[in-house]
């Protein structure tokens, strides 16, 4: 792969609209606005589904049982700041003792973060889960529409008579909040995208054509590419701008067909049939109050947190393998089944930039390109993320020895995953001895920390493969950090080390999927070309189409 | 293309929509990645209320929020909201100034001290006591907003002494100020 | 006004008393720093001192509100009200401090109960050492130093100043009373003309006993009793009835025969003076012609008796003239009202004027709308020539009830003001 970093590829990508920089202000000080002891106001997930929200136009939908929620709130008398102004982080819990607290008779409660509510004959039920999981959203409605005016809602709501006088309500909010992120969040660029997108699909498959993920494939991106790239004026003349676009098209197939994202075409779902669909939505909130199916976060934004901007004490990835583990990951799980446009990607995309870079300074490396890339670039490419994998696993290994020479007890937490089904079991006979040798009953800490004193000290005996395994990696990998203990702050040192293993250990398996029996690149079969081939094969495409890019304006 | 029977699928358009989202969202969690506030960053609510509840430590706030409209207008809600006591514009416009302002829930009185050296005092006499201590009485006058620290209250009394220059003195005269007490 | 050097003792160094105002006595009685208008927060306890019921001072001198500008701050206990009491009694009269020398420095600590009883404070060793290292700052001074304490305090300090050899000249002024500081310094508790209620009443009451047994004669005795009841007066000046009725209450109940009689004598006057004022007011309504045939011709009634003309019920336009007939500025408040049977009543109209002496003003016009025609009408005119702090808020109860209650009625009469009523039936068709 080559030495330009995927960022500069990236930056390289032309953008010309997106959210202002007023609404990113607004964001992000609602994503940084923090409770009075300083933890943050709002859960990851809530800034999330702000995000999401936004993303989707779905804001209608989260208002609706908001604006349900406020108006039992309004009702029992509660000033519309506290909300804004609460001392703890705003969960089901805590909006729950707000409303409680306000109460003069106790608000009717199915289930501890279910609040039953009345309008007059009409009851209904208000999830408290689902309102603190859009905290962020009701943050920013407030800063949008201002206290004023949402204190003029918050009024009304509060003398609203029945289900029609809240969806009214609601009606408005939505309605301030759609003309504000019409001016403020701008998706042309994204529309005109799509539209390229969709118009590609449907000339290769017909317009009725039902789509799926796997219709999306490795050369379908490239005749996509070779067909527009040539446009002056086109958003896609950069290869690997198309390529991340193909990603995105695939990943929405994915999501749309899982529910992912749930899209609210207009404003006009607030009507008779949007009415029906709401009251099964309220039901839906209300019955999965237990839904604990958190959203994982994305192993991508994980790859961050081992950085070497963010660590202090220890040097996990580099720089260059941080970036290049990151373009592999965007692929997700579309990673293996487009492994080829893969390749495509790291041997001709910086080729691309090159020249690009060339004809900004008004130069020609036309000529030169030939020597850019070699016949064996696709082996060197799958070679290096075959490393790549090796190196995330020798680094989880490398930091995993380093806990144990600190006789630290994350070092029990760290090796557990890394040993085989056999040490794993030794392991867990440690602790067990450990646990029938209780005489009472003991603080959970102190259990861990005997269990840990007693595999440390009995490692070599009971996980001698890991061991040695964790020695050799400590050896190959000599990076700042790992090794002996350091003189101070020893509590950071620990934790950067134990959530760098965790890390390294989710993103192995992705890497490792991209090249592992892959059939893409596996040549024994008959059928499919050497990876030397499609490369010569694929260097004369893109190099033909480049001089046809870029000869013109040399 | 290779189409497994067993794999979902979805309409053009359908996909269409999901990718446009994606897309936005994509950008929006680039943009706010490498997004760098301004140094003139916007009022929030969270400035408004900072204000509103610690005026003492947040004067620069108080007089950022007199000089945009907006804000000032979001404030005076909030004030309005949180306020034990309001008292609105006088209804007529005086020509002399006035020693007294009447209100429904209190009433504002100055009088200047026979020692005649600028001092004055605000009387603010309560009509009916609330659960909560007053501790501040704010002002709007000429959208510029001002507070004043209240002293205890005794038998619904509570009185201020200020020098001729504090601000107080005009917004008292002028029957369009706003007072609130919180 | 020089006034001596008053020194108020505190654990942080002495403070210097700069100067005393008598301020009006709506304002609450202030401790600030000098040259600068910041309140001291125990200026509520200082206030606390000065006023009636609880205070001290204005027993004393008749006023209930001072401020008092200090040279440092005093933060908490209540040492400072020796200090403030001699302050204070120096300022009621001027013209003994004359008699104390120019460079004299009074140094003081010590509480001083509500009848006038001098307690002993704490911290002793600290003020005083506080003070020695300020006076070692001061140039010498030609007289010595008056440390005026409770005779326990003072025994403290000559301990210290024993133990530390010390040669500064000190007189000692030991008080367990202000009774002691006034014999001290010759000062009377109590300004001539008024009447003190600790001690200073005796020389007053002797005169008025003398000169009231000898006439005996209601309007001289009176008069007398007029005189003697001066701080009566004086809350009457400042429209504090309701202070005006517990003294009254006090005085008729506990007090010896002179306060009775005294207290007899000034309700009378107050019953007489409201009654002088409602006859001083005159009230006029004068119908404005209009189209309807029933306001088709002006009418005009002056209002002498509790009964309203019957064709304020003709829906017409009407207006209120209200005159003062006397020789004293009076203000008067006026409000006009309409009630079914017993629910709250429709305001028609509610103004308030100051009158001067043989004015009148005419209050802006009202119409009588139809549904009005079937519900009772009330008048409600208030005259008084004084403050009306206290007076509005019964005028406002009394016209807030569908028939005006006889006791908030009473209530005013009772404070010297001014009232007439008046009511129309809805019959009177």
């Amino acid at each position: 792969m080559s030495d330009i970093s995927y960022k500069l590829l990236h930056r390289m990508t032309v953008q010309d609209d997106g959210p202002s920089h007023e609404l990113l202000d607004l964001v992000r000080t609602i994503f940084d606005n923090t409770v009075a002891d300083g933890r943050p106001r709002h859960s990851e997930q809530a800034r999330q589904n702000l995000l999401k929200v936004l993303a989707g136009h779905s804001y209608a939908k989260v208002i609706f049982p908001v604006c349900h929620f406020l108006s039992v709130s309004a009702q029992n008398g509660v000033a519309l700041y506290h909300w804004f102004a609460m001392s703890q982080p705003v969960t089901a819990r805590s909006l729950g003792q707000g409303l409680q607290s306000a109460v003069s008779t106790p608000v009717g409660r199915r289930y501890q973060t279910v609040i039953e509510a009345s309008h007059h004959t009409q009851t209904f039920d208000v999830n408290l889960v689902h309102i603190a999981r859009h905290s962020a959203l009701l943050d920013l409605i407030l800063e949008v529409i201002g206290y004023d005016q949402l204190e003029a809602f918050y009024n009304r709501l509060a003398t609203a008579k029945n289900r029609h006088d809240v969806t009214a309500i609601s009606n408005d909010i939505s309605r301030e909040m759609y003309h504000f992120l019409k001016d403020h969040m701008a998706t042309a660029s994204a529309e005109k995208k799509a539209k390229s997108l969709r118009d590609f699909v449907a000339a290769r498959y017909g317009q009725d054509h039902r789509i799926s993920v796997s219709d999306i494939d490795d050369e379908l991106i490239v005749d996509f590419w070779i067909q527009v790239s040539l446009d002056t004026d086109s958003k896609f003349r950069l290869y690997t701008n198309c390529v991340q676009n193909w990603v995105t098209f695939r990943h929405a197939i994915r999501a749309a067909t899982s529910n992912q994202f749930q899209q609210e075409a207009s404003l006009d779902a607030l009507n008779e049939q949007g009415q029906a669909a709401l009251d099964r939505i309220d039901q839906q909130t209300a019955e999965t109050m237990f839904d604990d199916a958190s959203d994982d976060a994305l192993i991508g934004s994980q790859l961050g947190k081992i950085s070497p901007a963010e660590l202090q004490m220890i040097k996990l990835v580099t720089a260059t393998e941080h970036d290049q583990i990151a373009q592999l990951l965007d692929f997700g799980d579309d990673g293996p089944a487009l492994i080829i446009t893969i390749l495509r990607l790291v041997t001709f995309g910086p080729v691309q930039a090159r020249l690009i870079e060339a004809s900004r300074q008004k130069k020609t490396q036309l000529s030169a390109m030939d020597g850019f890339v070699d016949t064996t670039a696709y082996d060197v490419a799958i070679d290096q993320i075959k490393q790549l994998h090796d190196t995330i696993q020798g680094l989880a290994e490398a930091a995993a020895f380093s806990l144990y020479l600190a006789r630290s007890p994350a070092f029990v937490y760290a090796a557990l995953p890394l040993a085989d089904a056999t040490e794993q079991k030794a392991m867990r006979d440690v602790g067990a001895i450990v646990r029938s040798r209780l005489t009472g009953p003991i603080d959970e800490q102190e259990l861990i920390a005997q269990i840990s004193a007693a595999l440390l000290d009995s490692a070599a005996d009971v996980m001698p493969r890991l061991l040695h395994r964790l020695q050799q990696a400590r050896k190959k990998f000599r990076r700042k950090g790992l090794g002996k203990l350091p003189t101070e702050d020893v509590e950071t040192w620990t934790a950067e080390l134990a959530n760098g293993i965790e890390i390294l250990s989710r993103l192995a398996p992705p890497l490792n999927r991209l090249v592992s029996n892959n059939p893409a690149i596996i040549t024994a079969q008959s059928n499919t070309p050497s990876l030397q081939a499609r490369c010569i094969a694929d260097r004369d495409l893109f190099f033909d189409h480049f001089r046809q890019i870029y000869g013109q304006t040399a | 293309m290779t189409h497994h029977s067993d794999e979902p699928t979805i309409g053009l358009d359908d996909a269409k929509a999901h990718f446009v989202t994606l897309e936005t969202y994509r950008q929006l969690d680039t943009s706010l990645a490498a997004h760098e506030p301004d140094t003139m960053r916007q009022l929030t609510f969270a400035d408004l209320w900072a204000a509103a509840t610690a005026p003492e430590t947040h004067a620069e706030t108080i007089a950022k929020i007199g000089s945009n409209a907006k804000q000032a207008s979001r404030f005076a809600a909030l004030l309005r909201s949180m306020a034990i006591y309001t008292q609105p514009a006088q209804a007529a416009a005086a020509s002399a100034p006035m020693d007294k302002r009447i209100g429904d829930q209190f009433d504002l009185e100055l009088k200047a001290s026979s020692r005649h050296d600028g001092a004055y005092f605000l009387i603010i006499r309560l009509h009916k006591l609330a659960e909560t201590t007053p501790q501040h009485l704010y002002y709007c006058h000429n959208n510029n907003y001002n507070f004043i620290s209240l002293s205890s209250v005794h038998n619904g009394v509570s009185q201020v002494m200020v020098g001729e220059d504090n601000p107080v003195i005009d917004a008292f005269n002028d029957p369009a100020a706003e007072f609130f007490i919180k | 006004m020089t006034l001596p050097t008053i020194w108020i003792a505190t654990t942080r160094g002495p403070v210097e008393v700069v100067s005393i105002t008598e301020e009006d006595p709506d304002i609450r009685s202030v401790l600030c720093l000098s040259d600068s208008f910041q309140e001291l927060p125990i200026s509520p306890l200082y206030d606390a001192f000065v006023r009636r019921p609880t205070g001290l001072i204005e027993q004393i001198t008749g006023h209930p509100s001072y401020r008092i500008d200090l040279s440092g701050p005093i933060t908490q206990g209540h040492s400072w009200q020796l200090g403030l009491t001699i302050m204070h009694l120096f300022h009621a009269e001027p013209d003994k401090s004359a008699a104390v020398s120019p460079h004299a420095l009074m140094w003081t600590t010590g509480k001083v109960t509500p009848k006038g009883i001098v307690q002993p404070v704490e911290e002793i060793d600290q003020k005083w050492k506080m003070t020695r290292a300020a006076l070692d700052k001061k140039p010498g001074f030609a007289d010595p130093v008056l440390v005026i304490a409770h005779p326990e305090n003072i025994a403290e300090i000559q301990a210290i100043e024993q133990d530390n050899g010390s040669q500064l000249a000190i007189t000692w002024v030991p008080v367990t009373s202000i009774t002691d500081i006034a014999t001290y310094f010759n000062l009377t508790i109590g300004i001539a003309g008024t009447a003190p209620v600790v001690g200073g009443r005796w020389p007053v009451k002797r005169v008025i006993a003398a000169v009231a047994f000898g006439l005996a004669c209601i309007a001289v005795g009176s008069h007398l009793a007029m005189g003697f009841t001066a701080p009566l007066t004086r809350l009457d000046a400042e429209g504090r009835y309701r202070e005006l009725f517990m003294e009254l209450r006090e005085m008729r109940q506990d007090g010896n025969w002179l306060d009775v009689n005294g207290a007899f004598f000034f309700e009378k006057y107050l019953r007489h003076r409201a009654a002088g004022l409602g006859a001083d007011v005159h009230i006029e309504i004068q119908l404005i012609p209009g189209q309807d045939a029933a306001c088709a011709a002006p009418r005009t009634a002056t209002i002498t008796t509790n009964t309203l003309p019957g064709w304020i019920n003709n829906g017409c336009r009407f207006q209120l003239t209200l005159g003062n007939r006397s020789d004293q500025p009076i203000g008067v408040w006026a409000a006009l009202y309409s009630h079914q049977d017993n629910a709250t009543p429709n305001m028609i109209l509610r103004n308030h004027a100051a009158l001067p002496p043989k004015q009148s003003v005419t209050l802006p016009s009202f119409t009588m709308d139809r549904p009005m025609k079937s519900a009772a009408k009330t008048l409600l005119v208030m005259a008084s020539m004084r403050p009306d702090s206290e007076l509005l808020p019964w005028f406002n109860a009394l016209s807030s009830t569908p028939r005006p209650a006889t006791q908030m009625m009473r209530r005013i009469e009772k404070s010297g003001t001014g009232l007439r009523f008046a009511q129309g039936s809805a019959t009177d068709n």
